[in-house]
């Protein structure tokens, strides 16, 4: 996914409101994003929760509970805007992907890259040269992840964001459709950003616990 | 029997909280392993514990697996406490698992070959004795 991101200039931020369904029910909240840098998510449905996403860190703050834990983690999450087509291809090149070939099927191209060494295949799916999709597929040739970005639209100078994300991925005895919708999606200076999504300083009378460092 | 009664009442109401909070961390155990299980790349363990014998099952006991984030969104903190544990937990050992797997499996491929090589000598001692 990193490999699809764009970049906003150090002193702004993307933010906005997010609904995600998936198997286990629905989440929503607000979203504050300095790409490649940080995201912080501020659940408000089903329960009050503050997810702050570092390189490698997550934190969760319970602010009703004042509970906070420090998770070891190296996941990222869809941090930033979608590249064009042009830059996603120079980056899956980077990773040591090859451009196997293209085709166009209606309005949309269809770009087709593999890795050399690990056979993994990913398929790029590009519309006025943005990319509103991917799919990988593992060495077999099975389809593991299959994501689409819809209603892609530039919210900063070449800074493109989709209005809906849909991933599914594929397992050995189901398939889990999880749908990220966001709103009111706008790019903000650091300066309108909260405190807490800045610099997120815990309360010192805070319940923390470490998961990973023990 | 009132007595009784009231009793069964009271803890009835004073349980029922506690068997739902109960039954939540156990679904996020029982998620945990499920999650653990998909996510754990088995074959790199065994590979592991293959090529590189006790320094494999160790590198497959020191490093954890770190819980997808996402299926912590939205999620009590009594939750996120029991998931985090039973998915590092679950994840270990699967790739303790198959790391000795690997092990025993090149373990015996090396036993086996030796005693093929001291067959064929002995066999080529009997044949020069005779």
């Amino acid at each position: 996914m990193m490999l699809l991101l764009a970049n906003l200039p150090d002193t702004l931020w993307v933010s906005g409101s997010f609904v995600k369904d998936g198997p286990d029910g629905s989440v929503a909240g607000y979203f504050y994003m300095h790409p490649g840098e940080r995201t912080v998510l501020n659940v408000v449905r089903p329960i009050h929760q503050i997810m702050i996403f570092r390189p490698d860190t997550l934190i969760i703050y319970y602010p009703d509970e004042k509970r906070l834990f420090y998770i070891r983690s190296n996941h990222t999450l869809f941090s930033g805007g979608i590249q064009s087509s042009q830059i996603g291809d120079k980056n899956l090149k980077r990773m040591g992907f090859m451009f196997v070939g293209d085709e166009r099927k209606g309005d949309t191209t269809v770009k087709v890259y593999k890795h050399p060494d690990t056979k993994i295949k990913v398929v790029l799916l590009t519309l006025s040269g943005k990319v509103v999709g991917f799919r990988t597929y593992d060495p077999n040739g099975s389809e593991v992840v299959r994501v689409d970005f819809e209603g892609v639209r530039e919210i900063y100078r070449g800074f493109n964001f989709p209005s809906k994300v849909v991933i599914r991925m594929k397992g050995e005895s189901k398939t889990e459709t999880e749908t990220f919708t966001y709103y009111s999606v706008r790019v903000l200076p650091s300066s309108s950003v909260p405190d807490y999504a800045r610099s997120f300083k815990p309360p010192k009378d805070a319940r923390i616990t470490y998961k990973g460092w023990d | 029997m009132r007595v009784l009664a009231l009793s069964l009442a009271t803890a009835s109401v004073i349980a029922a909280p506690v068997m739902v909070s109960a039954q939540s961390t156990q679904r996020a155990c029982v998620q945990a392993q499920a999650d653990a299980e998909h996510d754990v790349n088995g074959l790199l363990w065994m590979a592991a514990g293959f090529f590189f014998g006790l320094l494999g099952v160790g590198a497959a006991y020191v490093i954890e697996p770190t819980p997808p984030a996402m299926k912590l969104m939205g999620k009590s903190s009594e939750y996120v406490a029991v998931y985090t544990d039973c998915y590092k937990r679950a994840g270990r050992d699967i790739q303790v698992k198959k790391a000795i797997t690997g092990c025993v499996v090149a373990g015996l491929l090396e036993v086996s070959a030796y005693a093929c090589c001291c067959l064929l000598n002995v066999g080529a001692l009997g044949a020069a004795a005779q």
